[in-house]
């Protein structure tokens, strides 16, 4: 393309009155002259082919999302009797209690609708909130009932420094009420990494269940095996 | 439909549907929420997915007004963040360590344009979007996505070349 035409293409472009066949021709007129265009079509073209994030897959995995339907009323029978055993276990093991008002503000942020909201106020715990089993209450139900897999990694990620024999347990218990294979396979390999405090009796329970996806069964074996 | 043909008929889409949800509402987290929203909605309603004639732009309005409700929750209104970016917003430590790569910085100042510029802009440039197909999707009219479009095409270059000349 001669240089004038170019010019009058670019030119076109930048008034928006191009037309997407145009614009294909421009793309492949330019030269090392149009070094800032060059390189904007090279954004534009790799953000189109960017791969969208890992969780993302997993998030709008609709065949966990028909089971989480199909056995909606059961699932959540089975997560709330959990969570209340949860509770009263933890009240009855431990004393540590957070402040009141710690842990009003760490309930309201773990209730947001808006998911930043709920990430953020689990990355802004300290390693003292953390530990106070009042709140070790509140981050287990999040990890079996939070709707969105990154705040249940993340609130798995703040129970992880804590993991004591009778939480270790908990998260045991929790595995089968995960519907999604990521977040069963960040548990597992808190649970393996900790295998000193968990008692394979129950790991073993595990692989009989039908609610632990193939994945998570494969690494349990694994983990057994050793 | 059962979940495979769901599945192969939405699949597709996914990409295109975070990307648009991403040029509409921040942080990441928050546009992957809108998309696990919409692909829960449209499972919901799969039984009408049959009688649709466009799917893409039925997704992607989905992806819109799922993506503007959520604004709204949060106190945001996509209409109002209209403007001009202010240019000194550039002048960051994170803007100085992108100044050797030329798209890493584009991306960066794609990312502040006023949010309408920025869909339009991602519309076209990255999905190849039609003028009326942006317009019908955004409830504009076609010479507002044209003007807009010019506008973020011309500000988009204006503020690289600012950067780069250390004019910020």
């Amino acid at each position: 393309m001669k240089s004038e035409k170019l010019n009058k293409l670019i030119e076109k472009y930048y008034a928006g009155e191009t037309s997407l066949r145009e614009e294909k021709k421009l793309k492949e007129a330019l030269t090392p002259e149009n070094e800032y265009e060059k390189a904007l079509f090279d954004y534009t073209l790799e953000e189109r082919h960017q791969t969208i994030p890992t969780v993302f897959d997993q998030k709008i995995n609709v065949n966990s999302t028909k089971k989480i339907r199909s056995r909606k009323f059961w699932s959540l029978a089975a997560a709330s009797i959990l969570i209340l055993l949860i509770s009263i276990n933890f009240l009855r093991l431990q004393n540590t209690r957070l402040p009141n008002n710690g842990l009003i503000t760490l309930k309201m942020g773990l209730q947001s609708s808006l998911v930043s909201e709920r990430l953020k106020t689990l990355d802004s715990m300290s390693e003292e909130e953390q530990k106070a089993a009042s709140a070790q209450t509140l981050l287990l139900n999040t990890l079996v009932s939070d709707r969105n897999i990154n705040v249940r990694l993340a609130a798995l990620r703040a129970l992880e420094k804590q993991a004591s024999k009778e939480l270790l347990k908990e998260l045991v218990n929790s595995l089968i009420e995960q519907n999604s294979p990521m977040v069963q396979l960040a548990l597992i390999d808190l649970i393996i990494s900790n295998a000193d405090k968990v008692d394979t009796s129950d790991l073993k329970d595990l692989l009989n269940s039908e609610n632990v996806f193939m994945e998570s069964k494969t690494r349990l074996n694994e983990a057994i095996a050793l | 439909m059962d979940k495979k043909d769901f599945n192969l008929k939405l699949l597709p889409y996914q990409a295109k549907m975070f990307r648009f949800a991403r040029s509409l509402i921040s942080p990441q987290e928050e546009a992957e929420d809108v998309v696990q929203d919409v692909y829960l909605k449209l499972w919901n309603n799969r039984q009408s997915l049959r009688k649709i004639q466009n799917l893409e732009s039925y997704i992607m309005r989905a992806v819109k007004n799922t993506a503007l409700n959520k604004l709204n929750k949060m106190g945001r209104i996509w209409e109002e963040l209209e403007g001009s970016q202010d240019i000194q917003d550039f002048n960051t430590p994170e803007t100085w360590t992108e100044l050797n790569d030329t798209k890493k910085l584009i991306a960066m100042i794609v990312d502040r344009l006023p949010p309408r510029q920025r869909s339009i802009f991602r519309l076209r440039e990255i999905e190849y979007y039609e003028i009326e197909a942006i317009a019908k999707l955004l409830e504009l009219d076609p010479n507002n996505v044209k003007v807009n479009l010019s506008i973020a095409r011309k500000k988009v270059k204006e503020t690289f070349y600012k950067i780069v000349r250390h004019e910020v």
